[in-house]
């Protein structure tokens, strides 16, 4: 059984016990792929992320889990979108939390480093935005970046 | 529950806990800023609170500022995530959280403001009637990057 597992709108998921303020990075190079990883708990793919630690601000968290889980150091650039569906709950099987979807989605260029893989992602690599569709990644990691690539310059309040 | 709100204070205590909130700052046809006056601090602040489970963030700004001022409100925009990790507040029954919030920016739909359990004054306000109040420093920058034009912001 995969580790982390992501429901939407399903009504035989577990009722959510937690929120978490977490953040996705969608790094973007000047040739415009964009930096994924495939995740170990899942086998999806996906842009980095995840919690806000105690003690750090939202943006650097956003910072150390790109480098964390990729190699690469970046600076955010804006705010793609605001994920905040109840809808969307992640249920962790080791210790039965079950989150209710919180993730602001930042945009950020790499500034060092290079693509390495980690404990939490066993590939990383630059894509081409037309080879994401042959990613394997969950519903709401695909949907952010749908919105990302077609932005219309205002970040998706959801 | 009394509270204690800390801001770069290197006496604060070590935080416990990290939980999202949302605010709103509802902006009239008059562009006056709709506050509420806090009955545990006595400070002006925009309306906001905790998200809860099942809502969204926007939803919880929404809902927050119906129960704060008696205004309902619909959002129409971001204005920033404000997550400043010396940003404490410990409350009477232990939790020290650290503030993470997202601030929304809205416009009334209906209602008028009204005092609550929660506030003891809730008004509109003209941005130049601002400096007069007493407003804790967090939230007068919420509002002053609204003013600036200069939003989302993101720290």
């Amino acid at each position: 059984m995969p580790s982390r597992i992501d429901y939407y709108d399903d009504p035989a998921a577990p009722a959510a016990n937690s929120r978490v303020p977490a953040v996705n990075v969608i790094v973007t190079d000047n040739r415009g792929r964009i930096l994924m990883i495939r995740r170990t708990d899942n086998g999806n793919w996906a842009v980095p992320g995840g919690a806000i630690d105690l003690g750090e601000s939202m943006v650097q968290a956003a910072v150390r889990e790109t480098l964390e889980e990729t190699g690469v150091e970046c600076a955010i650039t804006g705010l793609a979108g605001v994920y905040t569906d109840p809808r969307h709950v992640i249920h962790y099987t080791s210790d039965d939390e079950v989150r209710q979807e919180f993730s602001l989605v930042l945009t950020a260029r790499p500034t060092g480093g290079a693509p390495r893989t980690s404990g939490e992602s066993s590939q990383v690599r630059w894509v081409e935005p037309d080879d994401l569709p042959g990613l394997t990644m969950d519903r709401s990691m695909r949907l952010r970046l749908e919105h990302h690539l077609r932005s219309d310059g205002h970040p998706h309040l959801g | 529950m009394g509270r204690i709100e800390y801001l770069n204070d290197p006496g604060a205590p070590r935080a416990n806990t990290l939980i999202p909130a949302s605010n709103l700052l509802v902006v009239n046809d008059g562009g006056e800023i709709l506050l509420q006056r806090r009955r545990d601090t006595g400070q002006w602040a925009l309306p906001g609170g905790a998200q809860d489970i099942g809502e969204t963030a926007g939803q919880c700004a929404v809902r927050e500022c119906l129960e704060e001022t008696g205004v309902l409100a619909e959002v129409t925009g971001f204005l920033g995530v404000y997550s400043d990790p010396h940003h404490i507040v410990a409350y009477t029954d232990g939790e020290i959280r650290q503030q993470y919030e997202n601030a929304y920016i809205g416009r009334p739909l209906g209602g008028e403001p009204t005092v609550n359990d929660e506030a003891d004054g809730v008004r509109w306000v003209h941005p130049e009637h601002l400096g007069a109040l007493d407003i804790h420093p967090s939230m007068r920058r919420q509002i002053g990057d609204y003013l600036s034009g200069n939003y989302p912001y993101l720290g």
